[in-house]
């Protein structure tokens, strides 16, 4: 018998390529960055991301900077003497609209970001159990998401986003992000089934996989193996659903600031920016409308372009 | 003599099977109601000595691979005993473990999978795939913990430089011998082996099968070799048992079992083992029929519409397991009366 040790063999011409052999991620990153429409969205994501964030320099005025003289000014007015120029004009109380647009790209982003990464993890947490354990556990939490989806969401959001805003130690307790919290809650409410279902059937073909009997026979845990097998593993398909999620977050979000029901003046959002444009004589309806309008439709086409752009990178039948 | 296989338990004993039955429902129809049961093993008996390799031969679909991860408890199983000698508690009997106190066993029972390319984490490096017995176990962290993996992939044949590496950059046999690496991790006494070759190539065989023999050797180990190649078989195993359709029907020393069966149905496998010389060539015996059905298992002995020395007691009565020789079982009504053919030893 030879002496194992001595035996050491030669590695497979692939993994002499390169010193270190590139993770999948990495793999990913160099086909998202050949998907022209993704690279793209991103930067013009990253423009509007880094704009809100920096809105503290860059706006001209603040939020809530009211000059009822100077109501529905026309876009490169003149402000006060010594005051910047309104590059977008003002609004109905004579609002920096610009400055507006920053800072409601900053809670719109913020909630869009914050609702996603909850819904994330709670349709990961309840997918991927509900998959791995299957059975009674599978069949409760399932039947749970089914009723969820067969609620009618909408007139439930209006309900409860407007219940919710009664209770007296909520309003206490948050003051002014009261309406910010309410409105990731609802949302997160009603946008985690999706994601649950997707990872439920990832985890479902995942735990036959033999790496999951391996692990059971080292004597890992439960909890382990979901987190540490089962969801490293269906986190491709997470990711793309988070990202296009992300542009559906802000599509409701806008829907329900503009029917009134989400995020509460004087806070500014894109969408009760837009419910203030209603409002707007005829002749300023256009810039009035068009500024919120175009930024959700911008961030939400460049999201779109970003996550087709994941799931192009992210599918491993691609090779490059 | 009635239960003779488990009359040999003793402390040369490591792991004992009696009656091991593990059936999987059937489920049709529009309201998933249980139409049948399919019996993957039905009644299994056998023992594996410290320090052996068992073989567990039988054809697609006779129940071998349930019966490994049966034994495992990676599946529950339906019935029967699973005991082990553990060197901590003595004998345990896995079949009634619970999850808590199947960890504290785990450790000194580990398996080796068929699929190299299924059984390792496409998402984690070599590091952590052989890693994680270790940091599971809590046995090492650290450097210490880098220093184990390092010494395990020499073990095996592969290069430390490798481990933070994903597998995916590794070949079929390479892959395996990771595969092995994890599952000695943890200094176990017992490795089920389940057909751990046979999604290989020949040549990559032989390097893998010649890996498992030395670190039997060297870690002193004790093999449940579950595989279906016979020759593969022949080559690493001390003592080999035989199933078919979820029961055992031979049990004997790898030398008696090959050259001479004392079951028809042994006699029609070895038959079909190639021959590497031309001048050797005999005829194949050809078994009429299917395979039969683990749903709706023929009466009596198992095998007898295929068999062609059946009379009318095998297809009413269920032939016992009994020692036909020294340490040669056979569940056959006439094993040991008939004249049957083996493969003839070469030299």
């Amino acid at each position: 018998m030879t002496s194992t040790t001595s035996t050491v063999l030669k590695p497979s011409p692939s993994a002499l390529s390169n010193d270190k052999s590139i993770s999948q991620w990495g793999m990913a990153w160099r086909r998202l960055r050949r998907h022209r429409l993704a690279m793209i969205g991103l930067v013009i994501l990253a423009v509007i991301v880094v704009s809100s964030l920096a809105a503290d320099w860059i706006a001209p005025y603040t939020f809530d900077d009211i000059d009822l003289g100077r109501t529905y000014a026309p876009v490169m007015s003149q402000g006060d003497v010594g005051k910047p120029l309104h590059y977008l004009g003002t609004d109905g109380l004579g609002r920096d609209v610009f400055t507006r647009l920053l800072y409601a790209g900053r809670v719109s982003l913020g909630v869009a970001l914050s609702v996603t990464i909850l819904v994330t993890i709670i349709g990961v947490v309840v997918g991927a159990f509900s998959g791995y354990f299957g059975g009674v556990v599978d069949t409760v939490l399932m039947r749970f998401t089914d009723v969820m989806l067969t609620l009618p969401d909408l007139p439930l959001l209006l309900i409860l986003s407007s219940s919710l805003r009664q209770f007296v130690a909520l309003q206490d307790a948050l003051g002014d992000a009261l309406g910010v919290v309410i409105m990731i809650i609802v949302l997160t409410l009603f946008g985690w089934m999706f994601d649950a279902r997707l990872v439920r059937g990832q985890s479902l073909s995942l735990r036959t996989r033999e790496f999951v009997d391996a692990s059971r026979s080292l004597g890992a845990s439960q909890a382990r193996i979901v987190f540490s097998h089962i969801v490293p593993n269906a986190l491709a398909p997470i990711i793309v659903s988070a990202t296009l999620g992300f542009g559906g977050v802000i599509l409701s979000e806008s829907a329900l600031s503009f029917l009134g029901f989400g995020i509460m003046p004087p806070t500014p959002t894109w969408g009760n920016m837009l419910n203030d444009a209603r409002s707007a004589p005829l002749q300023y309806l256009f810039v009035q409308a068009l500024s919120p309008g175009f930024c959700i439709f911008l961030t939400v086409l460049s999201i779109n372009f970003v996550g087709d752009g994941l799931r192009d990178a992210l599918d491993p039948r691609l090779k490059m | 003599m009635i239960d003779p296989v488990i009359a040999q338990s003793g402390d040369d004993v490591l792991l004992e099977v009696k009656d091991l039955k593990k059936y999987f429902p059937v489920r049709g129809g529009f309201i998933k109601k249980g139409v049948g049961t399919v019996k993957a093993v039905d009644g299994l008996n056998l023992f594996v000595k410290k320090g052996e390799t068992l073989g567990l031969v039988g054809e697609s679909g006779c129940g071998k691979t349930t019966a490994g991860r049966t034994i495992m408890r990676l599946m529950e199983p339906t019935g029967g005993t699973i005991r082990f000698n553990d060197p901590k508690q003595g004998w345990v009997n896995l079949e009634k473990m619970n999850r808590q106190q199947m960890r504290a066993i785990r450790p000194n029972m580990q398996i080796i999978f068929q699929d190299p390319f299924s059984s390792l984490d496409p998402r984690m490096t070599v590091f952590r795939i052989v890693s994680e017995p270790l940091v599971i176990n809590k046995v090492a962290s650290g450097q210490e913990l880098n220093d184990r993996v390092a010494e395990l992939l020499r073990v095996v044949g592969l290069r430390p430089e490798y481990m933070s590496r994903y597998p995916h950059a590794f070949s079929g046999g390479q892959r395996q011998r990771i595969g092995i690496a994890r599952a000695l991790a943890l200094n176990p006494k017992l490795i089920v082996c389940d057909e751990p070759v046979s999604a290989l190539d020949v040549s990559i065989q032989a390097q893998v099968i010649n890996l498992l023999e030395d670190l039997q050797h060297d870690f002193k180990l004790t093999y449940l070799f579950v595989a279906h190649d016979l020759s593969v078989v022949e080559h690493i195993s001390n003592r080999v048992a035989v199933m078919y359709v979820g029961r055992l029907v031979e049990l004997a020393k790898t030398d008696d079992l090959y050259y001479t069966p004392q079951h028809p149905y042994t006699e029609a496998l070895m038959a079909a083992v190639p021959k590497p010389d031309p001048h050797m060539r005999d005829r194949p015996i050809k078994l009429p029929g299917e395979v039969a059905s683990a749903i709706k298992p023929p009466s009596g002995c198992y095998f007898h519409p295929r068999c062609r020395y059946a009379k009318d007691i095998c297809s009413t009565e269920d032939p016992p397991l009994k020692m036909v020789r020294p340490e040669h079982w056979s569940a056959c009504h006439f094993a040991g009366e008939l004249n049957l053919r083996g493969i003839v030893p070469t030299n």
